[in-house]
């Protein structure tokens, strides 16, 4: 009798056991709050504003060389995190669905962006040592302009995804 | 995999939304479920039986090429 009761007792802590661990290993995602996603849009609207300067006095001799960075910098920081608020808020239901689309949004973002800093380094040898082009926009911003193409792969995956449900 | 989850809606009368709402999903979700697009987890499935009232074998069914 006291075997049984033992067994049983091994069973049930077993089970118990169980359980923890595969609540541990379902994939959740801590995000924000939905309204995230229009102070996302706000923050990327607001990169873009920066640059209207940068472009009306593109041409002007005075605004020429470092000046260029103080809009630059801003702008693709202010743009990253746009597009990461923005991606990282929560849908208005965020059930099981939503939680694999954004694993495998995430998993071909991953994707997308090797094989842009594969074609980024074959482009930048075709401009060093083809067409012997030096000191590109790009070449300043290179690590900025992958991360800004990861997450909108990211985005319109995840977006196409949704709209295919 | 096959599943009787329109025919078990049909049954209660409802909606796909007000089914989503019934277990906290969205309708999108019940319509992937429906079409067979999506398996559910076994949390939602048994979520799905308890609604039902029926087992969770009764909802789903293995098919050949499962």
């Amino acid at each position: 009798m006291q075997n049984v009761k033992y067994i049983c007792h091994i069973v049930k802590h077993t089970n118990l056991i169980k359980m923890e661990n595969q609540q541990n290993f379902q994939p959740k995602f801590r995000l924000l709050p939905n309204y995230f996603k229009k102070i996302g849009i706000g923050f990327v609207l607001f990169a873009f504003i920066i640059l209207i300067p940068l472009f009306h006095y593109w041409k002007t001799l005075e605004f020429a060389g470092n000046y260029k960075q103080f809009f630059y910098v801003p702008f693709f920081d202010i743009l990253i995190l746009g597009l990461l608020l923005y991606s990282m808020a929560k849908e208005k239901i965020e059930d099981e669905l939503i939680v694999l689309i954004r694993l495998q949004s995430i998993a071909k973002a991953f994707i997308v962006g090797i094989f842009f800093v594969i074609g980024w380094q074959l482009g930048e040898f075709w401009n060093d040592y083809i067409q012997e082009i030096k000191g590109s926009v790009f070449q300043s911003f290179g690590v900025l302009i992958v991360i800004i193409c990861i997450l909108i792969s990211y985005i319109l995956t995840f977006n196409s995804m949704k709209k295919k449900m | 995999m096959k599943n009787t989850i329109k025919v078990e809606r049909a049954k209660l009368n409802i909606t796909q939304s007000e089914l989503a709402e019934k277990i906290g999903v969205s309708r999108q979700t019940i319509n992937s479920i429906e079409i067979g697009k999506y398996v559910p987890s076994t949390t939602l499935a048994l979520k799905l039986s308890k609604l039902f009232k029926i087992t969770v074998n009764e909802i789903f069914e293995l098919e050949e090429n499962d």
